[in-house]
């Protein structure tokens, strides 16, 4: 018999939406020849069923779960089962490499593994318990090995997940994420673009995308249905098209690279659901105008859009993107009800003249708690308030830079730092240069970002081919962390503060691959 | 369309950033994604390419994202 919880946790508050009556539809699950429906009373069913399996493991709260699997229904309920359970999740992709799923296994050091179908249950440590889940539910191969029961219950401040990305020292960063900054965040994200509880919406990201976490807010917290997107189809644009239609979807979130092949190969097609998709979230990385305004222009009913933050608080702002879209590009800002964002100079006073540049801080209870077994980043990142500091309160230094726009919106301006967008994921170029630096005979590496991805700049002898150092990085490396485009140099250029020369690299890109 | 015919055609497909690459001979176990010759979005016109070729209609998400990455793979999964 489970604890019971002091507060509201994830699993309670998607699950207990208003308009989620038990037959209304919760997923709708696309299998062999068409979908399932699963209701939400089927899926309080199975979360409670899964949640009295891990329940029975013995584990303690706050131990982690390790969850491998695209997302699906199942995977949802798996997710939700360890909310309720009081143990926190650590989402991965199959697509994952599998050293890079070592590391997290090293530093989280999960009590349990869970794969949809095989995964990679022989990389469980010593004394972790493995299993496997499917609609049918969950089943425990090989149980944990336990230790004293802990006497403590589950309350809202806990880990429900942690997230990870690229992170500079070379190893991945993973953001530790509360219930209640989950659930702050779904409040005030669903306070300003709700799907509507007859909603559908599209879940398209990589299941260890925190999107992901977004979709399910929208879907389940917002009463709708929740339609995971077999990620294949997002290569073959006419056909997810077609499954969108079939779904009968009327939102997706997604980042811009999730349009790109539709607008170049099925704009047709897109342009026959203008009248049933309703919302289109888009973020993750900025959207190329001219690219955007051929969107809304195939889909002029529909309401855009424009999600941004960092995962550190999922995201922190919902602005609708107006009918005409700026060239300065689509307009950040103000946060979502609940959180508050700052744009502060360096001395950590607001910006208040319209075309300046400053950095966002953020504040509010939709902050993540930490980054994971890492408090030196962790204090950089979560510093005291600059305007009060004598209050005790941590806000989140964004590392985003953001210029004022004329009525109070803001327009993204870059990073303080190197970090950068590739396909909606976040990177830090050095890890990437550790990578090729590791690679033997490799004596420098600079890695900056170019269209649709990395372009890196190796010294190396004779010998180690381009082929090789690819290869290297995709053992290591999520895909979109490989660089696209490769050169080999004499030497990396530096500038007069001594620091790498990015501007000189990339003039000497031509214009096609710079983009 | 025999795996000889095709992994010609394919070659002759990929001719360009091969050129630009400066890979030579495009080796049936090659990974396309490690050697720069597709990324995320040429992907998708690779697979529009191999359903052409082949005369197959090719459903992505019922298949391991590794087959799409080499020639013997793109082949043995949707060729003969």
């Amino acid at each position: 018999m489970a604890r019971s919880a002091a507060g509201e946790l994830i699993d309670g508050f998607l699950l207990g939406s208003p308009g989620a009556g038990p037959e209304r539809t919760a997923v709708v699950q696309p299998v062999a020849g068409g979908f399932v429906e699963i209701s939400y009373g089927e899926l309080r069913g199975r979360v409670a069923r899964a949640a009295a399996v891990l329940d029975g493991l013995g584990l303690a709260p706050g131990d982690r779960v390790l969850i491998e699997s695209d997302t699906s229904a199942a995977a949802v309920v798996v997710l939700l089962a360890c909310a309720r359970a009081g143990l926190t999740f650590v989402p991965v992709s199959p697509e994952l490499p599998t050293a890079r799923l070592r590391r997290i296994i090293a530093v989280t050091r999960p009590s349990l593994l869970l794969a949809a179908g095989a995964g990679r249950l022989d990389e469980a440590p010593d004394g972790a318990g493995a299993g496997t889940f499917d609609d049918a539910g969950v089943r425990v191969l090989r149980g944990p090995v336990v230790g004293a029961a802990v006497p403590f219950r589950v309350v809202e401040t806990d880990p429900a997940y942690v997230v990870f990305t690229s992170g500079t020292t070379g190893r991945p960063k993973g953001i530790v994420m509360s219930h209640r900054a989950v659930l702050a965040f779904f409040r005030g994200m669903l306070a300003q673009c709700a799907p509507g509880a007859d909603g559908r919406v599209a879940s398209v990201s990589p299941f260890q995308f925190d999107m992901t976490m977004l979709d399910l807010g929208q879907a389940l917290g917002g009463g709708a249905a929740l339609v995971p997107v077999p990620r294949g189809l997002l290569r073959q644009p006419r056909r997810f098209v077609a499954f969108l239609d079939a779904a009968g979807v009327t939102q997706v979130d997604g980042v811009p690279s999730v349009w790109r092949p539709v607008l170049r190969h099925a704009p047709a097609e897109l342009g026959g659901l203008r009248d049933r998709l309703r919302q289109i979230i888009v973020g993750g990385e900025a959207f190329p105008v001219p690219e955007f305004r051929r969107l809304r222009a195939l889909l002029p009913r529909t309401r855009m859009v424009n999600v941004f933050g960092q995962s550190e608080s999922i995201a922190c702002s919902f602005a609708e993107i107006p009918e005409a879209v700026p060239d300065a590009g689509l307009p950040i800002g103000p946060a979502h009800p609940g959180a508050e964002m700052m744009l502060l100079d360096e001395r950590g006073a607001p910006v208040t003249e319209p075309g300046a540049v400053g950095e966002i801080h953020l504040r509010g209870a939709a902050l993540f708690s930490g980054y994971w077994a890492d408090p030196e980043a962790t204090r950089a990142a979560l510093v005291p308030d600059p305007r009060c500091p004598e209050s005790g309160q941590r806000v989140f230094r964004s590392g985003d830079l953001a210029r004022l726009g004329a009525d109070g919106e803001l327009y993204f301006a870059g990073r303080r730092d190197a970090q950068v967008q590739v396909l909606g994921n976040r990177v830090e170029p050095a890890e990437v240069e550790r990578r090729l630096l590791a690679y033997p005979g490799v004596e420098g590496a600079a890695v900056l970002a170019v269209a649709d991805g990395l372009a890196a700049f190796v010294v190396a002898p004779r010998g180690v081919s381009e082929a090789a150092l690819r290869a290297a990085c995709l053992a290591e490396l999520p895909a979109y962390m490989v660089p696209r485009v490769l050169r080999f140099v004499n030497g990396i250029p530096v500038n007069a503060n001594g620091k790498v020369d990015r501007a000189a690299l990339l003039a000497s890109l031509d214009e096609a691959v710079a983009g | 369309m025999t795996r000889d015919e095709f992994y010609a055609r394919t070659r002759d497909y990929l001719a360009d950033p091969a050129r630009r690459l400066g890979v030579e001979r495009i080796g049936e176990d090659d990974h396309l994604l490690a050697l720069g010759l597709v990324d995320s979005l040429r992907m998708v016109e690779l697979i529009a390419f191999a359903e052409r070729v082949l005369g197959v209609e090719i459903r992505a998400e019922d298949h391991d994202p590794d087959v799409f990455y080499t020639l013997r793979s793109l082949y043995d999964a949707f060729g003969g």
